[in-house]
């Protein structure tokens, strides 16, 4: 169920490295504790990330909760398609459920993430 | 931690279990939330609603017990009926809202709310007189309690096209014996079942066979916040009158046995410190218990309960009022998490 290509954080976000940029989201476990997610606050094209700061907010019909940044980096694009179909994230959060994409500032900063192993793990506890 | 006699039947459908008042119950089951609410909006769902209190009082003097608590008039209730009404201690103050029904002339059934299920049988209990007939028995851990919402009830439950809304009767499902009142907290048509405890699974077994979609208290809130209906803690508590919350409408002042007659009465004539109104975003987010209420740049309240609602694709709420204009459109906004969203005052009804 889980991609293994990623790195994650302990707040349940995921960053894919791709040539050209990263891609940003939330994983399953986040995904499913939220439930239904109806609304996503994320900053503008152009603003920076900083690793593990607060960049946004997500929110279900439940609760609210804040999202953070697995790499530090400069935004380029943010899926729009989540604003109509915020439900895309419940259904494909791995892929067509990507919340932005960012330029990495420093790739040694994957080196602070989870891999695969180590994020099952930690799911595995709680 | 308590569990109803449907516990089983929850695990077996991957609910999402929470501790509710000292209950075990489903917050959702696995397709979630917003499409529970659909169901009982286009279909028909059902809840379990064991953990609500559910009380008989009987014998020689009930009525009069109860008239002193219960704002509605009991010689104009007949047998087999059920009504809504609040519960108000000698000093006025909101105890719980909840669900009577006439059973026999002489016993009645109160449906309360989970959390204020002992208050009430103290307060009851502490005020009948030393040799008195009357018996109280809580019935809420000897029964389970299924609510069957949404406007194919009838199709599943053929019954209840002979029973008009807000009636209590005893009848069969299947082999089981229930009884059924035509009350819920969905603004659907529908029922509430109640049964042994032995039955209760076999009944929610037999409901999920003829494709009755099960839902969690999660797809319920939504659903009373969509129709506007109070909750207890949230919009009711012991600081808030019943005309601050609309709840004028359910008093009967020709009960004259009830102990807060007086101070209701005068309640009644005097103006409101504050008012509960519905409202709705005009913009995104979603308001959340205790977000701050500004009509321009003035604080003039405060939201006591709000969610996403799927089927106006938008938030909405519930919020008192005080010193602000409460006239359905008025423009407000409400700070969401340091955010201010503009938002407006609507009618109860949003489906």
């Amino acid at each position: 169920m889980y991609p293994k290509e990623i790195k994650y954080t302990k707040d349940h976000e995921w960053v894919r490295v791709n040539e050209d940029f990263a891609e940003i989201g939330i994983t399953v476990f986040a995904e499913q504790l939220l439930g239904d997610v109806v609304f996503v606050d994320l900053p503008d094209v152009g603003e920076d990330l900083v690793q593990f700061s607060k960049f946004g907010e997500i929110e279900s019909v439940k609760a609210v909760s804040d999202l953070f940044a697995p790499i530090s980096g400069e935004i380029i694009e943010k899926n729009i398609d989540i604003d109509k179909f915020p439900e895309t994230i419940n259904n494909d959060p791995f892929h067509k459920g990507w919340l932005l994409r960012v330029k990495i500032k420093d790739n040694s900063e994957l080196e602070q993430l989870l891999n695969l192993k180590d994020y099952e793990k930690l799911i595995d506890e709680k | 931690m308590l569990y109803t006699s449907l516990y089983k039947n929850h695990k077996n459908l991957d609910a999402k279990l929470v501790e509710f008042n000292g209950f075990m119950m489903p917050l959702n089951y696995k397709d979630g939330i917003v499409s529970e609410v659909i169901s009982v909006r286009k279909n028909v769902g059902m809840f379990d609603v064991s953990h609500m209190g559910r009380i008989i009082i009987g014998g020689k003097g009930s009525k009069k017990i109860i008239s002193k608590f219960l704002s509605i008039d009991l010689d104009d209730f007949d047998i087999g009926k059920s009504k809504y009404t609040i519960f108000l201690n000698k000093e006025c103050q909101i105890l719980d809202d909840l669900i009577i029904s006439n059973l026999d002339g002489n016993t009645f059934l109160l449906v309360v709310n989970a959390s204020n299920r002992s208050k009430i049988i103290k307060t009851i209990s502490s005020n009948i007189d030393y040799g008195s007939d009357i018996q109280i028995i809580d019935d809420t851990s000897l029964t389970s309690m299924i609510a069957v919402q949404g406007p194919k009830s009838s199709e599943i439950l053929p019954i209840l096209k002979t029973i008009d809304k807000y009636q209590i009767k005893k009848t069969f499902i299947d082999k089981y014996e229930v009884t059924i009142s035509t009350t819920g907290y969905t603004g659907e048509n529908g029922c509430e079942i109640i049964c042994s405890n032995a039955d209760a699974p076999h009944i929610w077994n037999l409901l999920y066979e003829k494709k009755v979609n099960p839902c969690g208290l999660g797809a319920r809130d939504v659903l009373r916040l969509e129709v506007s209906l109070p909750l207890y803690g949230n919009e009711l508590n012991l600081e808030t009158n019943p005309f601050e919350v609309n709840l004028g409408r359910f008093i009967d002042f020709s009960n004259k046995d009830l102990l807060s007659y007086e101070k209701l009465y005068s309640l009644s004539k005097n103006k409101l410190r504050k008012k509960l109104v519905s409202f709705k975003m005009t913009s995104k987010g979603i308001p959340r218990k205790d977000y701050k209420i500004y009509d321009g740049e003035k604080i003039v309240g405060f939201v006591t309960s709000g969610t996403f609602s799927s089927n106006l694709g938008l938030g909405i709420g519930l919020g008192f009022i005080s010193g602000g204009s409460t006239k359905i459109g008025r423009k407000i906004s409400i700070d969401i998490r340091g955010k201010t969203q503009s938002a407006e005052i609507a009618k109860r009804r949003f489906v």
